[in-house]
Formats: structure tokens, sequence, C-alpha cells
């Protein structure tokens, strides 16, 4: 199988299977393009990765290369959060850090199974958690001024019962 | 960044989502984003508060689900037929007015209240339809014209409004009449078979008897995979022997029959068919002509078989019924054991 060369951000590059690499839609696509041919030497920057992170999402990519493609988005279907394989909860144990630069990897190298299962992840870290625990587990600042806390509070007065 | 955050939102449940909002401009700004609210519900017994603000962050929904009780709460408590339900029909007429276009799938529970329920009318674009225990004097429902699936239970319609409806609906893929007031059978299969070529699941369990001459009808739905006639005992003064046999030929891909009560079914005119329905897997005819015969045969000729259900046949004695007395299904293998 041919290979191509991924360059990270920080000057590193990853020579990878062209199959593997497809599996992002924005590589794909700069192939398609480009016109670039396989037996060229010819290296992808990826000015938006680092090498940490490259060499995770290559590392997911590999083990989910035979997967189905990811059905189109449906926006009737029921969202689930509760689905992710146990492989991918093991691989998405990471620091928060990691986790969000992981999401905007894949948005921009737009890998829709990853992207997915990190939302989900970080989802899964919100739900039924109270606003304080939310502010608290993402260090979120609090930017509204006094009025317009007010009248979040009161849009949101129905929420705060039962 | 802001896309990304709303993918996470979209995974989120309304409370979360109002949570989040809570917290900070940017999350308050996405918990804004029509595309979080695509499928909605809006309840009687939500707070008020709740609903208005859904249906002022609605802008796109796909599907809507209004209920104003729960099927439990209807049948216990008969005194809430007092409640004030004006305030929540308002905000149902302004949603649907507002967005109804974008919907393609819309239930309606329990609603009595016929302006609101004439607002399905500007759900142009409607796909499937759900009305139970609904009552009003639909004056508008005829006006919707895409509608690939319907289910009506306990309704009570002003007579001729569903057949209006079906005319109106030739993309019908999927019916189910199940006893609603003012519908009648005769007529809705006379309908069907003029005007509704394209269905493949139909489910008639209304009170009035649907006579074979009219039974023989839906022998032109030449793409039924389901048929179910529930209706109950009853006999035609005129019968019209021939009914199973033109259904079996009209239908070669019908996989499920459910016929209730068809006494002019016999094994006479029942094995005949039984060779051209090829596909069928389930076979459920309960209170029929029928002998123990037609049970043999259908288990001999019908390869993709898996149920078969006799209940209530006369002619077929309690000593030669092999089924098991706790389970009204039961396998062709078990049967051709016992017949050996």
């Amino acid at each position: 199988m041919p290979n191509i060369k991924l360059q990270s951000s920080d000057g590193e590059t990853f020579e990878v299977d062209v199959e593997i690499a497809k599996c992002s839609v924005t590589i794909k696509t700069m192939l398609e393009d480009l016109g670039m041919d396989d037996e060229e030497e010819e290296v992808v920057p990826l000015p938006n990765v680092n090498s940490a992170i490259l060499r995770k999402v290559i590392h997911w990519a590999t083990y989910h290369k035979d997967d189905p493609p990811p059905p189109e988005d449906d926006e009737n279907k029921e969202k689930r959060t509760d689905d992710i394989s146990s492989w991918d909860a093991d691989f998405l144990k990471v620091d928060q850090g990691t986790l969000f630069e992981l999401i905007l990897a894949a948005n921009y190298l737009d890998i829709k199974g990853l992207l997915d299962v990190t939302c989900k992840t970080v989802a899964n870290m919100i739900k039924g958690k109270a606003p304080e625990e939310i502010r608290k587990t993402f260090n979120i600042k609090n930017d509204f001024t006094a009025s317009e806390e007010e009248q979040v509070r009161k849009e949101n007065e129905w929420c705060e019962e039962k | 960044m802001k896309e990304v955050l709303l993918i996470i939102f979209q995974h989120l449940d309304l409370k979360s989502i109002n949570n989040c909002a809570a917290l900070c401009s940017t999350f308050y700004n996405i918990s804004k984003d029509g595309s979080l609210y695509t499928k909605v519900s809006l309840r009687y017994d939500m707070n008020i508060k709740l609903v208005a603000s859904l249906v002022e962050r609605c802008t796109r929904p796909k599907e809507v689900d209004i209920i104003y009780k729960t099927s439990n709460a209807f049948i216990t408590n008969n005194s809430a037929e007092t409640e004030d339900y004006s305030e929540f029909n308002e905000y149902v007429q302004i949603l649907l007015r507002k967005c109804g276009e974008h919907i393609i799938k819309l239930n309606f529970e329990s609603c009595k209240d016929s302006k609101t329920l004439e607002c399905i009318a500007d759900c142009i674009n409607l796909k499937e339809l759900g009305l139970a225990r609904c009552k009003g004097t639909f004056t508008t429902l005829h006006l919707l014209s895409s509608l690939r699936e319907i289910k009506f239970v306990d309704c009570h319609f002003p007579g001729k409004t569903v057949n209006s409806l079906l005319k109106n609906n030739e993309e019908l893929k999927e019916i189910h009449l199940l006893s609603n007031n003012n519908v009648n059978t005769n007529e809705i299969s006379e309908i069907l078979s003029k005007y509704n070529p394209e269905v493949e699941e139909l489910e008639l369990g209304e009170n009035r008897r649907l006579k074979s001459r009219y039974f023989k009808l839906l022998a032109r739905l030449t793409k039924l995979r389901t048929l179910e006639i529930w209706n109950g005992p009853g006999c035609d003064s005129d019968p019209d022997l021939d009914s199973i046999q033109h259904l079996a030929a009209g239908c070669p891909y019908m996989e499920k029959l459910v016929l209730m009560g068809r006494k002019e079914i016999t094994d006479e005119n029942l094995i005949p068919a039984l060779h051209m329905f090829t596909r069928l897997k389930t076979l459920c005819l309960r209170g029929v002509g029928i002998t123990i015969k037609s049970c043999r045969e259908a288990c001999l000729t019908l390869p993709l078989l898996k149920e078969l259900d006799v209940y209530k046949c006369s002619k077929i004695k309690k000593a030669q019924d092999p089924r098991p007395k706790s389970i009204s299904m039961f396998s062709p293998d078990l049967l051709q054991a016992v017949l050996g």
C-alpha cells in the first residue's frame, strides 16, 4: 500500500498509509484537488495540528481503518452519547487539553467518527452536572453583566424547578 | 470553535443546554441556535415558560410531538376536561404557524381544540402524521398532500375527513386506522384501491365490519407487505368467496397477513391462495372457516412462514389445535411435529 507523509505544525513528519490518511476528508480532498501522485515524495503540511495530537489521530484512524463509512448526518436520529466503544473510551482517557485539541483537530481534518466520539465524551462530562460544577470542570469564566445574568436567570427559571 | 461547541451541544439534553447557557455569553448564544431544537416535544404538563422558550428557540423543527395528556391520564382522570388549555394551545399554534413548513413528523396526543388542530395544515411538507385521541372539526386536514405515513387512533373525525385525506395523498405508504369515529372501512377500501397504489402497510381496526366485496378491492394495492384487519366477527349477508384468492393474486409481496372473523375464508379458497402468497412470514387467521388441512398446507407451501395463528377457528377442533395453551403463536416446525 502506498504511503504519504504528513507534517505536523512543529515539523515532525509521519508516514501513513494513504487509505488511512483519507479518513480525513480534508486530506482526501487535498490529494484529489492537487492531483498528488502516489509516487511523488510529496509532504502534506498540517499547520493546525501538532505532533502529539497528530500521532493520536493517526493511532485512532489506524484502529478504525476498516470501519464502515459513517452514516450521513441524520438530524432525526436520536442523539445518543452512551454508545462509545470501550476502545474509544480508553483512547480518550486523556487530559482535558488533549481532548479539546483532538476535537479541534478532528474538526479541521474533517474526521466525522473522531469528532463525534470526542464531542460525545465532552457532552457526557456536562450531562447531569449543576451549572457551577460545569463551570469548575471546564474553568469557564462568567462574562455576563449583572443585568444580563438576571435576564438569563429569568429565562431559565423553569429549569430550577423540581 | 463555535461550530465545535454546537456539535457538543447537539449531544446534550434540554436541561444540560440550559445549565450551560447560564455560564457565559458564548454558551448562552449557542443555546439559542435553532439546530439544537430539531426534535421537540411540547407537553401540557411542562412549565408554560419552558413551552414558551422552546417555541421561541425552534426555527427549523423536524419532529414535533404535542401532548395534552398522556394516555394513562386520559383514562383515569375525566375531570381534566375542565382544564384550561388556552395558553398551551396558543403556543402550539404559534409554533406550527411559524415553522410548520419544516416539520416532517408530527404527533398530537389528546388534543380537543379544533383551532389548534387546524394549524396542522401549516405543515405543508409533513410526511408522518399521528393523531391519538383527538377531536375536532379538522376542516383543513385534507389540505395536506405529501404524507407518507398516518396513524390515527381513537379520534373523532367528522364524516369523510379521512376519505378526502387519503384521496389527496397518493404517495401514502403506511396507514393505520384504529377505533376512530366516523371512519367507514368499506369506503376507505374503495378509496385506497383507486387513489393510493403505493401503500405497503395497512392496518384497519375500525368498528364497522369490512365487507368481503370491499375487502376484495384491496387486491389492487399491489405493493402491500403487511395487511391487518382487526374488526371482529360477524357475517356478510352475501360474502364474496373468492376475496382471499384475489388478494393473493394481487399482492405478491405480502409478508404479514392478519385477518379476524372472516368466515368466508375456507380451505377451498385459502389453499389455492397460499400457493400465491409465497413471501408470507406471518399468517394470523382468527375465527375463520378453515380446518387443520389449511394449517398443514400453509406449513408445507410457505417457505418463509414463521408464525401461524388459527385461534378461534371453530372447524379446528381443540384436539387438533396443536397450539400450546399459553402461546397463541406456534411455529410451523412444532405444527409439523404434531401432525407427523
